[in-house]
């Protein structure tokens, strides 16, 4: 059981608080940055003010948003692997109290 | 807290939770024989229906009855916090366990206080056995260390004595002279302070008058003070001095400053001797400590396992007997316990008195007895696990009076609503709604935990279906703001189109982007097609956008004001009815729901009607100056610019009559009539709120009432009547926060996308950086949404619309004089219920 335990530490780059807050914007992250990229796909006009009222950026702002989520995706996988490693590592150790009076 | 225990759910009549008022209380006494009382409030405690009155409220806490048995719960406490002491002092772990185990009955008591002194004892001989084999270690490793620095000492002695006498016997030196002064030059070594190093000289010095002479080497090692195991920089000395006297003075100075002398032979064979011994000494000691201290350790693993649940089970015990110490001791030798229950939980009571006394094997059963009193119950709601959040807030104002209408059951809708119309985005009140629906969905993994959280977090934790329900309506109003991010969707085809593209072209024929371009409903801008739900997106993108909303959102805020104005008077005639006060109905809701509407539903009404019937093409009058110059113009012809319909004169000039009119029917017409008609009095006078332990006392409330005359009746109605008729200007101005926090998130949603997510997307270098400029920017957006407008704003809404709640919705019918209904029950305790 050590060396398993030695294993589950070695893989463990992020903390249980950082992977989890990563997972959830990156979560967040990814289907925005989609959906953001499909408006800017077809071409909607609310988004006019953000590419400067120039028309023939819409493409590449959508392209440049689908980039983005994909990123997005990437560390979004990362972070659930590392959600998962700590999991891993967290239910290794009984889990402890304090006492309370 | 109300706490809904589960034998309620199993063993109750089932009628539907009634949270429209208190459940009926009723106050019983029960009588139970001494054996049985233990065990029948042990039961009580577990079901956690009954709030028990203290009988005893004059005596003292020591003179009790149960006092001795409270003194054996504290010192069983007492052993407890020593092994809480051990075990943090070793730093065990502490296996989580979050079973709540019953209250011990009395022979599982007395086996957990037997036991709880053995172990205590044996601790305390282990950790003294402990310390003095500490000392005695550590004093051998001192004499160690003195008779390794002896030598060093002895050679430099012999050195220093020569020159010495050769300085004293000048100018003859005689060997033989030497050797018989060296001779009776005596010596004493031992362990020191380092920090003491220097008085000590000092004092030997003046002690000595200069003749003595003191050596100290230091010791590496650090020398571990047995009781409090600090680590203790000490140096090994040697004193030389000559005579018997100055013997005597060295030694006291050495005690007086707390170096310890070690006899030390000048002989080096025996010097080896002993040191050979202290050797063999210090490594038994050092096998004998360890075993001890496996000892303690294993001791202490014994006790970690079952601290937790002892704690719980003391806590419980204790309870017991403080709740027993309010009964009172009958002539025949029963307890005599008073207190309330709701109605509905008598049959449970009573199963629980009868299970308590077969537990005890006692023959007599005990009695529960249901008295008729005047005085009033404590207020009892029954929650579950939704409710019981929205109870908390209103009970956090002011508990309901007993049988008074509960504002918690409509807030559990009008609360999150008031927070949505000044949130307003569904975005926001997604992510709002996925948080509070996290922390719904895993509540058994968070309750169970309860006590190693934070306050703050568990605010939020327990506030979780609020957050969930308000997120929920955040996003409605989201879509009928049309919000999301600070965009807007276009989900069903917008209503308004550019009609003449001209007037927006520059020279070249180009659309200029610097133009901006109002909506104008007169023009051909509009197709006449209005979007079928929410504001229409076109909005987003025109210059007069905030004129629009502003004027919109401001008109819904009164519109919703006087809707839950209206709804709170309509509460207060169903309170009066309740209570049988005809007379409040006939003097104070009439008047005052008249007044309201004349004004503020007028409002409204001149509001639909702008709305529906006016030409957008033509300047239309100000609502608000329609109003005010219905009062200050009053009966002179409406002017051409404040004309909104005909009759509007006539109109107005009655609603003013009447509404004035009402103003001394409000003030003068309830103490009138009980002047003139003092039987009608008994049935209007509210129910006194009175001390809780009052017996006698009813004849003399009739006595007070006839003091109340009619002049203080007309200054408590007087005050009323003011605080009314301003109320209905002021609480309407009041639902203007509406508008006002909804406008703020707006605003602050609109410049953190424009400001952040905007400059992220206009930067435009390269196409494979570009990417990473957005997710930089994106992260940066969204912590800042989160941290500014999810939760500083949220907070802000939140507590905007519970002050809504608070002041202007319950200020028109809530008397909130009541009490909370306190059970004695473990759950409550052991989560924190602070009563006694």
């Amino acid at each position: 059981k050590q060396w398993y335990q030695r294993r589950v530490r070695a893989m463990r780059i992020l903390g249980p608080k950082v992977s989890n807050c990563f997972f959830l914007l990156s979560c967040w992250g990814t289907i925005m940055l989609l959906l953001l990229g499909i408006f800017f796909q077809t071409k909607s006009v609310i988004l006019l003010k953000d590419i400067g009222y120039d028309e023939d950026r819409y493409e590449s702002a959508a392209l440049t948003c689908f980039i983005a989520g994909g990123i997005y995706l990437v560390i979004g996988v990362i972070t659930y692997w590392q959600k998962v490693v700590n999991d891993r590592y967290s239910a290794l150790e009984p889990e402890t109290t304090t006492i309370v009076f | 807290m109300m706490v809904n225990s589960p034998c309620f759910t199993q063993c109750s009549e089932a009628d539907m939770s009634k949270l429209l008022r208190s459940e009926d209380m009723s106050l019983i006494q029960i009588f139970l024989s001494q054996e049985a009382s233990y065990n029948c409030i042990r039961e009580l405690g577990e079901l956690g229906a009954v709030q028990f009155s203290d009988l005893n409220e004059g005596v003292n806490a020591f003179s009790r009855n149960y006092v001795s048995e409270i003194r054996r719960s504290e010192e069983m406490e007492r052993r407890l916090r020593f092994f809480a002491g051990e075990i943090e002092r070793e730093k065990l772990p502490v296996p989580a366990d979050y079973t709540v185990p019953p209250a011990p009955n009395p022979k599982d008591l007395i086996d957990l206080e037997a036991t709880l002194e053995q172990l205590e004892g044996e601790t305390r001989q282990i950790n003294a056995n402990q310390e003095a084999l500490l000392r005695n270690f550590y004093e051998l490793k001192e004499l160690k260390h003195v008779l390794n620095s002896a030598s060093a000492f002895f050679q430099e002695g012999a050195a220093i004595q020569q020159e010495g006498l050769k300085e004293r016997l000048t100018p003859k030196y005689d060997e033989e002279v030497a050797a018989q002064v060296s001779r009776h030059l005596s010596f004493l070594c031992g362990v020191i302070n380092r920090a003491k190093i220097p008085v000590f000289e000092r004092v030997l010095w003046r002690a000595s008058r200069g003749k003595a002479l003191l050596r100290h080497m230091e010791i590496e090692e650090m020398i571990k003070d047995p009781v409090t195991e600090e680590d203790i920089p000490k140096s090994t000395f040697i004193v030389y001095f000559q005579g018997e006297q100055l013997k005597m003075r060295v030694k006291k100075i050495c005690e007086g400053l707390g170096a310890t002398t070690y006899p030390c032979k000048e002989d080096w064979e025996e010097r080896r001797q002993t040191e050979a011994e202290v050797d063999k000494r210090l490594q038994e000691l050092t096998s004998i400590l360890s075993e001890t201290k496996n000892h303690r350790f294993r001791m202490l693993n014994t006790v970690v396992s079952s601290i937790n649940s002892w704690i719980i089970q003391v806590r419980k015990v204790k309870a017991i007997w403080y709740t027993m110490n309010k009964f009172k001791k009958t002539e025949t030798g029963l307890l005599h316990a008073e207190g309330w229950c709701p109605k509905l939980h008598l049959n449970d009571v009573d199963r629980a008195l009868k299970r308590g006394a077969q537990v005890a094997g006692s023959e007599v059963a005990p009695i529960l007895n249901t008295v008729t009193t005047r005085r009033t119950p404590p207020t009892y709601h029954r929650t579950n696990k939704l409710t019981k959040g929205y109870q908390a807030i209103i009970d956090a104002y002011g508990v309901a009076t007993y049988q008074e209408i509960n504002p918690a059951i409509f807030a559990i809708i009008t609360f999150p609503f008031l927070f949505g119309i000044m949130f307003g985005d569904i975005g926001h009140g997604c992510i709002m709604f996925l948080a509070g629906l996290y922390f719904c969905l895993k509540e058994n993994y968070f309750l169970k935990r309860l006590k190693s959280y934070e306050e703050i977090f568990l605010m939020l934790f327990h506030g979780r279906y609020l957050i969930m329900m308000n997120g929920l309506f955040a996003m409605y109003a989201g879509f009928l703001y049309n919000d999301i991010f600070s965009l807007s969707l276009n989900i069903f085809g917008s209503g308004w189109q550019i009609s003449n593209f001209t007037q927006y072209e520059n020279s070249t024929g180009d659309i200029d982007p610097g133009k901006t371009y109002g909506l104008d409903p007169a023009t051909d801008d509009w197709t006449g097609k209005p979007y079928p739900f929410g504001i229409d997106p076109f909005w987003n993108l025109a210059e007069n956008k905030l004129t629009f909303i502003n004027s919109y959102k401001m008109k819904l805020a009164v519109i919703l004001g006087l809707a839950q104005m209206t709804f709170g008077l309509v509460i207060s005639l169903f309170n009066y009815k309740f209570k049988g006060k005809t007379l409040d109905v006939s003097c104070t809701f009439i008047p005052q729901m008249i007044f309201l509407q004349c004004l503020i539903g007028y409002l409204v009404f001149m509001i639909f009607f702008k709305w529906f019937m006016c030409d957008p093409s033509t300047p239309q009058p100000s609502l608000l100056i329609c109003l005010i110059n219905m009062f200050l113009k009053f009966g002179s012809p409406i002017e051409p610019e404040m004309h909104l319909y005909d009759m509007q004169l006539y109109v107005q000039s009655a609603l003013v009559v009447i509404s004035v009119l009402c103003i001394p029917w409000m003030f003068g017409a309830k103490p009138l009539v009980q002047h003139l008609y003092p039987r009608v009095r008994q049935a209007s006078y509210a129910p006194l709120p009175q001390s809780y332990e009052q017996f006698e006392n009813d004849g003399e409330e009739e006595e007070e009432e006839e003091e109340h005359g009619f002049m203080d009746m007309m200054v408590h109605q007087g005050i009323e009547t003011i605080e009314f008729t301003l109320g209905c200007i002021s609480n309407t101005a009041s639902y203007l926060r509406l508008w006002a926090l909804s406008l703020a998130h707006a605003e602050l949603s609109e410049v953190l996308w424009t400001m952040i997510i905007g400059n992220g997307l206009a930067i435009d270098i390269n196409k494979y950086i570009n990417p990473i400029f957005l997710v930089i920017t994106f992260l940066f957006w969204a912590v800042a949404t989160v941290v500014i407008l999810i939760i500083m704003e949220g907070l802000s809404a939140f507590l905007h619309a519970l002050r809504l709640h608070w002041v202007e919705f319950q200020n028109k019918f809530y008397e909130g004089e009541g009490r909370v209904f306190a059970p004695f029950s473990f759950e409550r305790m052991l989560n924190g219920a602070d009563d006694d």
